[in-house]
């Protein structure tokens, strides 16, 4: 038979196991059940908008639009279309104006003003769907700039899985190149830069990759990618992507220069600038080694210090328990 | 034929595992201490339990802590051939692991030490036992966060998302110091072990021997030992 008191005890015990256990539950419910559970419609950056989704999954995207030349501030409709992939259930896809994860990567802080999202009765650029079961097709209606130039849309589709938690993403890389307002002559061929932005810092293994767009649908004999005073390569056909290795580059100021050719030998050309900056990897790298070493002789030395200090109060409490 | 990456995987399973281990038995026992402890206050059947089951848990969370510690170094050096030097450079998520493991492989080296020298007697010291168990605690949370960077790597998220989104933390910013600070902070950090050790050679404080001949008469806390029944006789 149990006594009085300890039945006593042992319901404060119950009692304070169902408190633990229920303020456990409470704590962790918001957090557990916040992923994978999209993060609903809203304005995003590219890349990570609100959760990073950082493996290539297997959908795939394709972007259209009912004009690639409209006039300055004129509506125009853009369709993302995702097949196949992983998604089952959400998908949200975002429409970017670059390629950046950066606040310019909005459309609307790059010119475009958002009329309708897909879902008809809001402007966000990153529209979610519940519903996703191997094929979407989503509408955004935009105005174009106001003013004339040359400018880019792509998308990106990020979702899960119904077999694991990984979190896909998949791109429309190429984008879709607009020149509004007719920023170039007739007939001469554009050159966008997708990959690379005026005044980026480049270090490492780069990708340049361009996008030519011909007015007058004339097929691209050449595209030569140049560095500074240095030819990278000519190449014939699409795509037009180049790799770039900074190292064999002094640090500095750079022009990155693209000029390409159509078929009747009307050339046009894209130059921006760029900096290469190699000796920041080294300087990170330094950065990353102290803080490896000094991290670690602060920890064993604080552990020490620490054992110390243990065995401090354990002297001093028995030397006045001895008292 | 095995690839390293398969290696990487299994040796980096064998520490979590082993520093898993080491982690909840030392819980277990610190959970075991306070119900013995407290003893009038627990029920009979919870107290047994503890007495019981300690002195197992005792010895295997140091055995895990010291093959946890091996794994960690094993899973380092197999680690340095899973990927290429430009993406162990350049990837700042593995950056960051390879840091975390570092410091992780200091931390368990601290709980290692700490048993090692002062023995299972150190359950009877209570700050002593504190500083065990809140290092331990502080070393399996590092390696949780390895862990995390690990799953980023190979499945592009992880478990401990949530949390990290709550904290702020971004397992792809680089966590680095400047040269200087990481400087100031080890010169700190050593002339104030200096200082601690000096005090420790003063009052003679390493000479100190915990167990129940000492600490257990004033502190009362029970030495963790391994109880062993007499058997039935028939």
């Amino acid at each position: 038979m149990l006594g009085r008191s300890e039945m006593r005890t042992r319901k404060k015990l119950l009692l304070w196991a169902m408190v633990g256990v229920t303020a456990i539950s409470l704590a962790l419910s918001p957090t557990l059940s916040a992923r994978p559970g999209g993060e609903d419609s809203g304005i995003q950056e590219y890349d990570c908008g609100g959760s990073c989704h950082e493996i290539q999954g297997s959908a795939v995207l394709t972007m259209w639009a009912s004009s690639t030349s409209p006039t300055i501030s004129s509506d125009v409709t853009v369709i993302v279309n995702v097949t196949g992939g992983e998604a089952a259930g959400i998908l949200g896809v975002m429409l970017v104006a670059s390629k950046s994860p950066s606040p310019s990567s909005i459309p609307m802080n790059a010119g475009w003003t958002m009329v309708q999202d897909p879902g008809g009765t809001s402007t966000n650029n990153y529209f979610e769907i519940k519903t996703y079961a191997g094929s979407t097709s989503m509408q955004w209606t935009l105005k174009a700039p106001s003013t004339p130039g040359i400018y880019t849309l792509f998308a990106r589709a990020m979702h899960g899985s119904a077999t694991d938690t990984v979190p896909y993403f998949e791109d429309y890389a190429d984008g879709i190149v607009f020149l509004v307002g007719n920023p170039v002559p007739s007939g001469t061929p554009v050159v966008v830069i997708t990959s690379v932005t005026q005044g980026e810092t480049l270090r490492g293994t780069v990708q340049v990759d361009v996008e030519v767009v011909s007015s007058s649908n004339k097929t691209t004999s050449y595209a030569v990618l140049k560095l500074g005073d240095t030819i990278i390569s000519n190449l014939t056909s699409e795509p037009f992507s180049w790799t770039i290795n900074t190292d064999q580059f002094a640090d500095g100021d750079y022009a990155l220069n693209v000029t390409v050719a159509d078929s009747d030998g009307v050339r046009g050309y894209k130059q921006i600038s760029v900096t290469i900056d190699n000796s920041a990897i080294s300087k990170e790298l330094i950065d990353w080694v102290w803080t490896m070493v000094a991290g670690s002789v602060a920890i064993l030395a604080w552990i020490g210090i620490m054992i110390v200090v243990a065995l401090m109060i354990r002297r001093r409490t028995m030397k006045a328990g001895e008292k | 034929m095995v690839t390293v990456e398969a290696l990487h995987a299994l040796t980096a399973e064998l520490h979590a595992g082993f520093l898993t281990l080491a982690f909840v038995c030392i819980m277990i026992v610190a959970g075991c201490q306070i119900v013995v402890r407290y003893r009038n206050r627990m029920p009979k059947s919870f107290v047994n339990i503890a007495i019981r089951i300690r002195g197992y848990m005792e010895a295997a969370g140091f055995v895990g802590a010291v093959l946890g510690v091996l794994g960690l170094l094993l899973s380092a050096w197999t680690g340095m051939y899973a990927w290429t030097l430009d993406a162990l450079i350049d990837d700042p998520v593995i950056r960051n692991k390879i840091l975390l493991t570092a410091f992780a492989t200091m931390f368990w080296a601290g709980v290692v030490f700490i048993r090692s020298r002062f023995g299972r007697g150190l359950w009877t010291c209570p700050a002593m036992a504190t500083l065990y168990v809140v290092l331990t605690f502080v070393s399996f949370g590092m390696v949780g966060t390895v862990g995390s960077m690990g799953a980023h790597l190979t499945q592009g998220g992880s478990a401990l998302d949530p949390i990290w989104q709550i904290v702020g933390f971004q397992v792809t910013d680089i966590l680095e110091l400047s040269t200087n600070a990481a400087a100031l902070l080890a010169i700190v950090s050593v002339a104030l072990l200096v200082v601690a050790l000096a005090i420790a050679r003063k009052y003679d404080l390493f000479a100190a021997k915990l167990g129940a001949e000492t600490c257990q008469k004033l502190f009362k806390w029970d030495e963790p030992t391994i109880v062993v029944e007499a058997p039935v006789k028939r």
